[in-house]
This record gives C-alpha cells, structure tokens and sequence, in this order.
C-alpha cells in the first residue's frame, strides 16, 4: 500500500518533469543563489541560482528514463541468453555459464565502471554499461526457470508429438516465465536506480548541465558546511524511489 | 499410578478467524510405571496432539489445553514451566517420526546424545561421553564409538531412530513417548525398532506410551490401547480384545485394513 | 585438501579470464593513448617516439605477455598520466582501501548479528516492529546519500570528524582508523538492515524445523534451543550473504571514498578513468577481482566448516 503510493508520486513527479517543469531547469538567477525554501521555490535553489525542484522532477524522469532502459536491456538479452543455455544445455550451456558466473562475482557498479572506462561517460554509455552489466543475473534466473519447465511432463509430451524446439520455446515456455519476470523486474529496476544514482554520483552518468539526482548530491557536497539544503532534496527524493519499488517488489513477491 | 490423563480437550486458537477449533475431546488415559499402551487413529484423529501435550511440547501461545495431566502427582498444564522442564529429558522423553529431521544436522550424533545429562545432571564432559557410548551400544549400535562422532546425515534412518531412542533413554525416564517412530522406516528395520522398545522396556522398566497409525504394530508391542477417531477415544482396553472382537465400526475397519498374510490361515 | 586445490585451480583460471578481458578490452579502444598525452597539436614525430618508448608499436601479444609476467613479478607498469610505476602508485592506497573495506565488514557484522538475534528472539514484539521498519527505510538510502548525511550530522553540526581531514595510516593509525569510522558505518548501513533481516527470517524458520521440538523435549530452556540449535542453522544463508556482501563493500568504498574525500584506490580509479590511464584502471581491476575471488574462496571454506553435510 504504502509502496503503491509512494511509487505513485514518483510517477507524477516524473511525468510532470516530462511535461513541464515550474522554471527551466538550467536556467541561472545570480539573485536567487542558496535562497532557501519558499513559495516560490520549494525546494530552493542551487550555487548558480537553478530553482532545485524543477532540477529534481526533470532528474527523476531522467533516472526513471535510463533505469527502465537499463532493466529493459538486461531482461531482453537476459532473457534470450537463458533461454537459449537452459532449453539446450550442452556445452553452450556450461561455457557461457561458467562465464556468466564470473561476471556475477563483480558488483555492477564495478563492471559500469570498467565498460564506462570503455565507452566514456554520458547518459547512453550508461545505459549501454548498466545495461551489460545486468544481463547476467536475469540471465540466470531465467536459465534456472526454463530448466524446470523443460523438464515438465507435458513440455515431454508436447516433445513426442513432434513439435519443434523454437515452437515450444515460444508458445509454451516464454509465456511461463512471466511471474517470474515480473519480480525480477522489479527487484532490477530498484537496483538500476540505485546504481544510476550512484554512478551518475560518480559523474559517470548525464553530464552537467543537464540534471541528475546523483549529480546534484555531488555537486552540494561542495557547499555542505554553508548550505546542507541543497543536498537534502534530492538524497531524500532517490531514497523515496528505492523504498517504494521495493516495498511494491515485496508485495509482488509474495503475491506470487 | 505415574500418568494419569483426565478429560484432555486441545484447542488451536485461529487469530485472525478468531475462533477455537477443537481438535481433541475429553481423552482419558491411565499409565502404571512399566505400562506399553498404545494410541492408533488415523491421521488428523488426534493422537499425535495428545501425545505432544504430555510431553509438554505443545505451544502456550495457540493451544488451550483444558482436563488433567497428572504426572508423578504434578499437574502438567497447570505447573510452573521450570517445574516442567525439569521433566522433559529427564522422567519423560519423547521420540518422533522422522529422525532425520528430528536431530539437529549441524551438530554431532554424540553431543545431542548427551545433551539431556549437560541439562539435568552435573556430569563432566568425560561422563557423559562415556555414558552417550554406552546408551549408544544399548540401543544395538555397532561401533558406537564411530557413531558418537558422527554427523546425522551420514547415518541410516534405522540408526538414526536408534540414536533417538538412545538419547531418550541416556538418563533412564520413567515415560517413553514413540510417536510414529517406524512409519519413516523400511519394513524390516521397524520390526526390530518395536523389538528393541520391547526390550528397553522390559529391562529398565521404562513405561512406553507408543502412537501409531497401524493396529497390527500396536498389537504386537502394548497390552493396552486406545483407539481414536477425530479427536475422540472411540475405543480402548486390552489389545488382543480389541484386536480380535473390535466393537466399534470404526475399530472394525482399522482391523480390516492390515493386509492379510497368504501363507497364514 | 583435494577440495582446495580445486578451488584454488578455479580460483586462478578466473584471474587469467578476468586479465585477458581486461587487457584486449583496453587494448582495442579506438585512439593512441600517446595522442591523448600529448594533445592534437603534436607533431608527428614526437607522437611516433613516444608510442615507441610507451611500447605500443609492438604486437598486441607481445605486450600482454609481458604485462602478464610483469604482474607475477609484481609490476603492472608505467602510468599514463604519473610517470611513475603503477605499484608504487597504488601501495598506499590500496592499504587505505583495505583499511576501509576491513572496518565496513566488521561493523557490519557487529551491528547486524546483536540486532537480527533480538528481532528474532522478541519477533512481533512493539520494538521489533519499529526496528523492522527502521531497517526498511535505511535499506533504501544509498551509502553516499547515507554517507552525506552522515557528514552532515557528525562532521557539519556536531564536529565529531572534520570532513576532509583525512590522515595516513602511515602516520597515525588511530587517527586514520577515526577518520573511516564514518565512510565504514555508511557502507555498512545497508549492509547491516540486510543481514540481520535474513538472520531473522531464517531464525524464525528454523524455529519451525523438528529438531527445535526435540531440543524443547530434553527440557532445554527457550534461550538455549535458540543459541545452541537455532542460531547455528541460521548462520549458515547469513555466511553465504555475507560471502556474497563481500564484493559490494569493496564497489561500496569506492562510492563513499569520494563522498568523505578518501584517497583510496576508488578515488584514482575514477581519476584514471577519465584521464583514460590504462595501465592504472587495468591494475585496479585486476586487484578488486583478487579480492573478489579469495574473499568467496575464504567464504566457501567458511561454508563448508559450518556444514558438515558438504564434504570437503
């Protein structure tokens, strides 16, 4: 319930972020610099005098933009890579298995960091980067699924009939793997915010002048003695993010 | 008289329905020291749930217990619980269905052996083993010595249920509770588990309270049995009449049911 | 010990895989890394004599033959940017991040254990259930907003720490153990919600297992069954999270060494990676893997230590 509504008004501030924010979001006022909370800008404003709600709203569609990207590369070619190895097996199986395994072993926001080395930074190499680095663990829940559901009684039955592999793969084992997608999903998305925010932190992701939450925290931390406000907004608003898909990825969770 | 059971009824609290479902009704059972009576039902009639309650291990949150159990003159429901922990291990024990996950996997055959000397007794380590090694041979282990140091899962199901038995016996109860202790077994090794309860019982004078779903078991084992059918004793009295001229339909169909020997008769 | 030369095996094979990648990912990157030393303005001559001191006009197998035995001999080569060995380079930072990394572990484990064993033991308890939902929002505050935050209570407004006044271990142990007191508690924050929720929730499973009731049948006391029988089955999830939990303190410092201005190894990472210096991002990689890999082998001994059912 709770994660529904704070899920909720994530959302409406993501989409108000897409329509129209109150001022532009990169537009500076020398007057307005560190001014503090009032009607006219409720969240405040940063060093160069940017109105700070305008920058969180268009930075949430931005972190709700690239992590929704993120899960959406990661379930696809997860989704293909496990099962493909789960519904053959062989030698396939074990090599990119073994492979998967190995890149498990590092913390995504180490291997982002590796492929950004690669690529660069900006707001598509981290797409690109995270991307990567969440295929392996979506790969193998799905591999782990469709090794059980190949080995059902009737996908055997469906077998001696005579119907081909792709055939069985499509019509009777993708369409199983919904539920567990779904909370996969969901757990992904929580950890791609997480790691935008942090890699976007790092100065890894969206580049200055554009905002993002990571950003900005980074960017406060410069003025924490003089004014700690500035940081507040945004940390507050990530962590309003992560609790609430977490709490509606419990629920699902446990409905299924 | 050592056990002396009166009226038992066992309720289980449902908290969200809030309502109390009754699982065992008015059950009366009387033990002498040396006794082997026997509980057979189905499953769901009960019996296990009456058995726990005289073990007292039943949970005080969820289940009310309403009657007597009087155990060596002390009220078991009614009774502080240090008074009735001072009990369990050590006057009465109990032993259970699956042995395997009956023992702790973690820790070795030995230690939960003795485990009931560490808390009723003020033996030293070098006792107590020596003790569990014994209580292991009594039980017809070979090498009890290897046995002792032991993980569970590196036993068979006989042996394991032997293990249990031992570390029910280690300390010489007056009651020995069996709830199911073949039905996990092969068919071979449950007849020598009701052998060796036999001969525990008749050489240390532990009285035996053996549940069982299969009247043909319970025949061969107790003088005496009770039979239960949701939650009621439907009948009871000495086995052989019962075995032979069942008056209950129930009991009747129970009797039915063994599966008849061709080459006997 | 056949087990362990196995894992061993495994262990350096992973390490060779994880090389190779690293070395031909890097290596095959578009641009001259001589050009990016020396701008677009260079000559032409000088662009050639400094790739031909820097060795990149040799094969690529070649030089990563040489980097491989470099590394066994300890030396991972030239920095880009420093002109001095990588080594040297990253010694002292790699002890700051060891440092660090060590001190998030053990918090962790000293705050989580206490906190799961009394949720568990008083579940459903009015405590409890704050604790639970306490535990469920700090989950959800990432380490350097955490990190912030923290700076901003202990550092800003109570002056326990001065932010930026970081000192060597070299120089004064006890001061520089101080410092990291806080960027290790921002780490392990979210390490220490997550443990002592799983401590609980097997705690509480296990409590429902059979031997637990045979343990109840011996007459043993509440505290005992849950010290003796229970706690032992459910440290064995806690060890394996805590194996896996490992690798993302590491990731973790190199978040929050930026967040309290710590020069650890994460701070020349990110330094090295915008400044495009191979040889250092190559070396670092390589070492956090080292550390990934014998933290799960150490882990994996620990597991089977605990559970006699899986035979070494």
């Amino acid at each position: 319930m709770i994660g529904a509504v704070l899920t909720g008004m994530v959302v409406i501030l993501a989409l108000w972020g897409a329509i129209k924010t109150p001022y532009d979001p990169m537009a500076m006022d020398g007057a307005a610099k560190f001014s503090g909370i009032s009607l006219r800008h409720p969240m405040g404003c940063d060093q160069f005098g940017r109105d700070i709600f305008s920058r969180v709203i268009v930075g949430v569609r931005e972190t709700m933009l690239i992590s929704a990207s993120v899960v959406l590369i990661g379930t696809f070619f997860g989704t293909i890579i496990g099962t493909i190895t789960g519904y053959f097996g062989g030698w396939l199986d074990e090599i990119i298995m073994r492979l998967n395994d190995a890149v498990l072993a590092f913390p995504s926001v180490l291997l982002a960091l590796v492929i950004i080395g690669i690529f660069n930074s900006g707001k598509y190499q981290l797409i690109l980067a995270l991307g990567i680095a969440f295929i392996p663990s979506f790969a193998r829940i799905v591999r782990g699924e469709v090794l059980k559901i190949r080995n059902l009684d009737y996908i055997q039955s469906v077998k001696l009939y005579g119907a081909s592999d792709f055939r069985i793969i499509l019509v009777h084992i993708l369409p199983n793997l919904k539920t567990v997608l779904m909370s996969s999903v969901l757990i992904g998305f929580n950890n791609a915010v997480l790691a935008e925010a942090g890699m976007s932190y790092l100065g890894m992701g969206v580049q200055p002048p554009n905002p993002s939450l990571g950003r900005m925290l980074s960017e406060a931390q410069a003025f924490i003695f003089t004014s700690p406000l500035t940081a507040i907004f945004p940390g507050i608003i990530i962590v309003i993010m992560i609790l609430g898909f977490s709490l509606l990825g419990d629920r699902v969770g446990k409905k299924s | 008289m050592m056990l002396y059971v009166e009226d038992l009824s066992i309720q289980v609290r449902d908290k969200n329905a809030k309502t109390d479902t009754t699982l065992v009704y008015d059950v009366d059972l009387t033990m002498e020291r040396g006794d082997i009576v026997g509980i057979v039902g189905e499953s769901g009639s009960g019996k296990t749930l009456t058995a726990l309650s005289i073990a007292g291990l039943l949970s005080r949150h969820n289940m009310e217990r309403k009657g007597k159990i009087i155990f060596e003159g002390i009220n078991l429901l009614e009774c502080d619980r240090r008074v009735l922990r001072k009990l369990q291990g050590n006057e009465i024990s109990m032993i259970f269905q699956e042995p395997l996950n009956s023992l702790n996997p973690l820790i070795k055959v030995g230690k939960q052996v003795e485990e009931s000397l560490k808390i009723h007794t003020t033996m030293d380590k070098l006792e107590r083993k020596e003790r569990a090694i014994k209580a292991l041979r009594d039980v017809d282990l070979d090498n009890p010595e290897a046995v002792y140091n032991s993980y569970p899962h590196e036993l068979s199901g006989g042996m394991r249920q032997r293990v249990m038995i031992a570390s029910a016996m280690i300390i010489s109860p007056k009651l020995l509770i069996a709830d199911e202790p073949t039905t996990a077994l092969d068919v071979t090794i449950q007849a020598e588990i009701v052998n060796l309860l036999k001969t525990i019982n008749k050489e240390s004078g532990t009285a035996v309270l053996f549940i069982s779903h299969d009247l043909s078991l319970v025949n061969t084992l107790c003088e005496r049995v009770l039979v239960m059918q949701n939650g009621y004793v439907v009948e009871s009295g000495i086995c052989d009449d019962i075995f032979h001229h069942p008056k209950m339909e129930y009991t009747q169909k129970l009797v039915a049911a063994i599966p008849k020997n061709p080459f006997v008769n | 010990m056949k087990y362990v030369l196995k894992k061993l095996l495994t262990m350096i094979i992973t390490l060779l895989a994880v090389s190779i990648l690293v070395f031909f990912a890097f290596s095959l990157i578009p641009g001259n890394p001589a050009i990016s030393r020396l701008g677009t303005e260079a000559t032409q001559e000088s662009i050639d004599a400094l790739t031909h001191e820097m060795g990149l006009d040799r094969p690529v197998m070649v030089r990563f033959g040489e980097w491989v035995t470099g590394i066994l001999r300890g030396d991972f080569g030239m920095s880009y940017s420093y002109n001095q060995p990588v080594m040297k380079l990253l010694s002292q930072k790699l002890g700051t991040t060891i440092l660090l990394s060590l001190m998030a572990i053990l918090l962790t484990v000293l705050l989580a254990f206490p906190l799961g064993i009394y949720m568990a033991r008083n579940s459903d308890s009015k405590l409890d259930i704050a604790l639970t939902t306490i535990n469920q929002i700090i989950m959800a505050i990432p380490s350097f907003f955490s990190g912030i935050l923290l700076t901003l209570i202990f550092g800003v407004t109570l002056k326990v720490f001065t932010p930026g006044a970081f000192v060597s271990y070299k120089t004064n142990f006890m001061g520089c153990l101080g410092y990291l007191f806080f960027p290790a508690l921002s780490i392990a924050l979210p390490k220490v919600t997550m443990v002592s929720k799983l401590l609980k929730d097997t705690a509480l499973s296990e409590a429902n297992k059979d031997y637990v009731r045979t343990a109840y049948s011996r007459g043993n006391r509440t505290k005992a069954v849950f010290y003796n029988h229970v706690l032992k089955n459910a440290m064995i999830p806690v060890i394996t999270f805590l194996g896996m939990t490992f690798a993302d303190i590491i990731a973790g410092s190199i978040i929050v060494e930026q967040v309290f201005s710590v020069p650890g190894m994460g701070r020349i990472l990110l330094t090295s990676i915008s400044g495009r210096d191979y040889p250092v991002v190559e070396a670092i990689i390589l070492i956090l893997a080292a550390f990934v890999v014998v933290s799960n082998l150490v882990v994996d001994l620990l597991y089977h230590k605990f559970d006699p059912r899986i035979h070494v």
